[in-house]
């Protein structure tokens, strides 16, 4: 069982720069987002992760006014993105790349540049120079004749260029080698510590979240399960393993599944998956109730940390 | 805007320049009297513009758009629809860009005839030869802004055969397409015989003008409600 997360706790330090409330989106017969909820801080690198079709990209499109929600509503900047002359407002001051790093065929490296430079007047051309070099793009090469690393890299060089105030990066990586990946993550994080950049990420690379993002929202089936910064949800997020003693007798027995175990004020139980011999519990907030009731049914308790890896799996259902 | 929709249009516009060059190349060959080139340019010309004009609509940012099994979508759609610009000037722009490619295309065209055969020069003035490309203009925008709408519904492919096929459906003269806008001007141009000619000019250039407008209207309320 998956509980829907409480509202951003440590994440309200800071000031909101999206807003998204309750939206509900459609593709024909298929529910994309259903009921969507998600705050992101200004100034931080947000991770957006669910498994695929989980509607990371429907939040990204209704976000750039690609697509429109059915219902709910949604602020990026305190505009609202339902707005066709708001939504240009909002891409105004937002730089893109989207998963399949699409960019304009016909054009040349020089081209692509030069026409986003023309929308853009706070371009950062030294910025520019600097990641044409790092990235060794060739100016006058066909945009269709770049490799995929290579594609990656312009749509990234134009996106970070633009003097944005908001990134949305749909799995920037993908496509980069190890270096350029590391090379742009530490772009990322020199901007936001630079400029106050926020940078809204949508990533499988688990391991490059877990470096970089401050904060992060899973999805899955069109909903946010979990929603936090990552230092919180590091201190706060516990699994407790529970085990049957091999030492109970068997008169003594009981199962496990068919106790209610507390939960304290303030605490979530994010996943529960107890049989009658055993189990896990993954909870945010405080477990020692939950050991307490199962040690004192005669199991062996262990509480452990969760790495965001098995965090994710579980509350994905990938793996539980 | 006006540089990518510019970048779009560019290799169409010379693909129907050699297009109109091998058909100039054919009409010019020989020398006829002048009843054939009236023939020749109130019946090829018109068509072969009208062509010119559908193929120069196609490309906009709907027709980019393909999500049938096998297809992918284009691959500039995202990143175009991430600009800040609103999806009625982007619509505009193109459409702008490919009329007046078009409209370049006409005039050249008609200019290579007027230099290349002197019967024409006998045959027409130069004012009578501009209100002839004028009726001819206005017929073509009403092709160009039926290709450029069907480019807001169909992919790119479909969208050719689709206007093609209605523009030839009305060039070709479905009894039901007689009165139709563009049967209507370049009939009453001044190659034609009609004793109530300008009356039937204007009349042409007024629907030719309003249909256009209406579909370019059309063309952009069907884009700025797409879902992409």
């Amino acid at each position: 069982m998956t509980t829907p997360p409480a509202e951003l706790r440590d994440s309200d330090r800071r000031a909101p720069l999206i807003v998204l409330k309750d939206l509900h989106k459609r593709h024909g017969d298929t529910v994309a987002l259903r009921g969507l909820s998600l705050t992101v801080p200004q100034g931080a690198i947000f991770a957006l992760l669910g498994p695929n079709g989980c509607g990371k990209t429907t939040t990204i499109k209704l976000l750039l006014g690609m697509a429109r929600a059915d219902s709910g509503s949604g602020t990026v900047f305190g505009l609202r993105i339902d707005d066709e002359r708001a939504s240009v407002a909002i891409r105004q001051r937002t730089g893109f790349v989207s998963e399949t790093k699409e960019l304009f065929q016909q054009m040349d490296v020089q081209a692509t540049i030069r026409l986003v430079r023309s929308f853009y007047p706070r371009w950062d051309t030294a910025l520019e120079q600097r990641l044409l070099k790092e990235f060794a793009l060739t100016a006058n090469k066909k945009t269709s004749a770049l490799s995929k690393g290579m594609r990656a890299k312009l749509a990234l060089l134009v996106a970070c260029c633009r003097g944005a105030d908001l990134l949305v990066l749909d799995e920037p990586t993908d496509g980069l080698d190890p270096a350029a990946a590391e090379q742009l993550l530490e772009t990322l994080v020199s901007m936001v510590a630079d400029t106050g950049l926020t940078v809204l990420l949508s990533s499988h690379q688990l391991h490059e979240v877990e470096r970089v993002a401050d904060g992060l929202a899973i999805m899955r089936d069109g909903i946010v399960v979990l929603h936090g910064e990552l230092d919180e949800l590091r201190a706060r997020v516990r699994k407790v393993d529970v085990r049957r003693s091999i030492d109970q007798s068997m008169f003594d027995r009981v199962s496990f599944a068919d106790t209610t175990f507390p939960v304290t004020d303030g605490t979530t139980v994010m996943h529960s998956a107890m049989s009658r011999d055993g189990g896990s519990v993954l909870v945010r907030g405080e477990v020692d109730e939950i050991a307490t009731h199962y040690a004192a049914l005669g199991a062996e308790v262990s509480v452990h940390a969760v790495p965001l890896r098995e965090l994710f799996l579980t509350l994905t259902n990938v793996h539980t | 805007m006006w540089y990518k929709s510019w970048v779009e249009v560019r290799w169409r516009l010379v693909l129907m320049a050699l297009l109109n060059t091998f058909i100039a190349a054919l009409l010019l060959d020989d020398a006829v009297p002048a009843a054939v080139w009236r023939n020749r340019l109130s019946g090829n010309l018109p068509i072969v513009f009208a062509m010119n004009a559908i193929v120069l609509a196609g490309s906009g940012i709907a027709s980019q758009l393909s999500q049938r099994p096998g297809q992918l979508v284009h691959p500039s759609m995202m990143f175009l629809l991430s600009m800040p610009i609103t999806r009625s000037r982007i619509v505009l722009v193109r459409q702008a860009v490919g009329a007046i490619a078009s409209l370049v295309l006409m005039l050249a065209t008609m200019a290579v005839y007027m230099a290349a055969a002197s019967e024409l020069r006998e045959l027409f003035t130069l004012a009578s030869c501009a209100l002839f490309l004028s009726c001819v203009a206005s017929a073509v925008l009403v092709a160009y802004a039926v290709s450029a709408l069907l480019s807001t519904m169909l992919d790119q492919l479909w969208q050719t055969y689709g206007a093609l096929a209605l523009v030839a459906a009305v060039l070709g003269g479905f009894p039901a397409a007689r009165f139709w806008s563009v049967t209507l001007a370049v009939n009453t141009s001044v190659l034609a015989t009609s004793t109530n000619m300008w009356s039937h000019v204007i009349a042409g250039l007024s629907v030719c003008a309003a249909s256009s407008a209406v579909m370019v209207w059309l063309s952009v309320r069907i884009v700025q409600r797409k879902q992409f």
